[in-house]
């Protein structure tokens, strides 16, 4: 079983998902969650701990091990 | 209640606009009464003497505009509806305190857990950390929610100001956070949308 993660920004701090990558359903769900913050305009990172090398993602990989979803930047 | 206190301070009874039998007689007797503890009392009874227009205008500041509640006894199913509502105003704001402290600890933790040990300290101890970008500039993201992003020179001497910012009234950390990996992974867009403004010396 490996488990990954999806943190969602918000005004009520991040809100996480997990899923198993060999569980299909929840695999389904998380990418359907990817693409829905996508669309509005979040931009995806991969990311490890401790903050390694990681990397933006535009396709939803369920392999990811950690993932970081950040709303729309505007200028100030 | 603001209805009620912006009637009181006019210049006419309340009793012009309240429903409340208690209210508008209360007014009316303080208006028209003939004693001389009544404004109309003091305006007839006192107007021979040199001083009436003082003790009728304090009989008026007296009435109405001093202690305008007076106007208005709540009954105490009134006062007991007062007290719920207080009751579930001030348990909404505890509620409300309590999502914003666990928003800022939510979003500094995964600051936290995305900072290399050297970032984290100098987090700790100079509430900033430096970030080698993905096109090789150095940039420093100072506490803030925006204009808290400089780039700088191998000395840390602050070259430009940017003002970029993740939407959705994030907590402060998540900012960060956000301004981080963008500088770290997304240059580029991130000095697009970036307004930059030059440091002068």
């Amino acid at each position: 079983m490996a488990i990954h993660e999806m943190r969602t920004m918000g005004s009520s701090g991040d809100t996480k998902l997990l899923w198993d990558s060999e569980q299909d359903a929840e695999v389904d769900n998380a990418r359907r969650t990817f693409n829905d913050l996508r669309a509005r305009g979040y931009t995806a990172f991969a990311v490890r701990k401790g903050g390694e090398k990681g990397a933006q993602v535009r396709e939803f990989d369920p392999e990811a091990e950690s993932l970081i979803m950040v709303p729309q930047i505007a200028g100030g | 209640m603001a209805n009620y206190l912006a009637n009181q301070i006019g210049y006419f009874p309340t009793y012009y606009a309240s429903s409340s039998t208690s209210t508008w007689t209360t007014t009316w007797n303080a208006w028209n009464y003939t004693s001389t503890g009544t404004t109309w009392g003091n305006w007839t009874t006192t107007a021979a003497t040199t001083t009436f227009p003082q003790v009728v205008w304090n009989q008026w500041v007296n009435d109405v505009l001093r202690d305008p509640y007076q106007f208005h006894q709540q009954t105490e199913a009134e006062e007991e509806a007062q007290r719920v509502r207080n009751a579930q105003l001030e348990e909404r704001a505890a509620k409300h305190r309590a999502d914003a402290a666990q928003a800022v600890e939510r979003a500094e933790t995964l600051l936290h857990e995305n900072l290399r040990p050297g970032q984290r300290r100098m987090l700790r101890e100079r509430r900033r950390f430096y970030v080698r970008s993905q096109r090789g500039r150095r940039y420093e993201i100072e506490r803030g929610h925006h204009a808290n992003v400089w780039e700088v020179d191998g000395s840390g001497k602050r070259l430009n100001r940017l003002c970029v910012y993740p939407t959705g009234g994030l907590p402060e950390a998540d900012c960060m956070l956000g301004q981080k990996l963008h500088l770290e992974y997304d240059e580029d867009r991130f000095r697009q949308v970036a307004h930059i403004t030059p440091v002068v010396a």
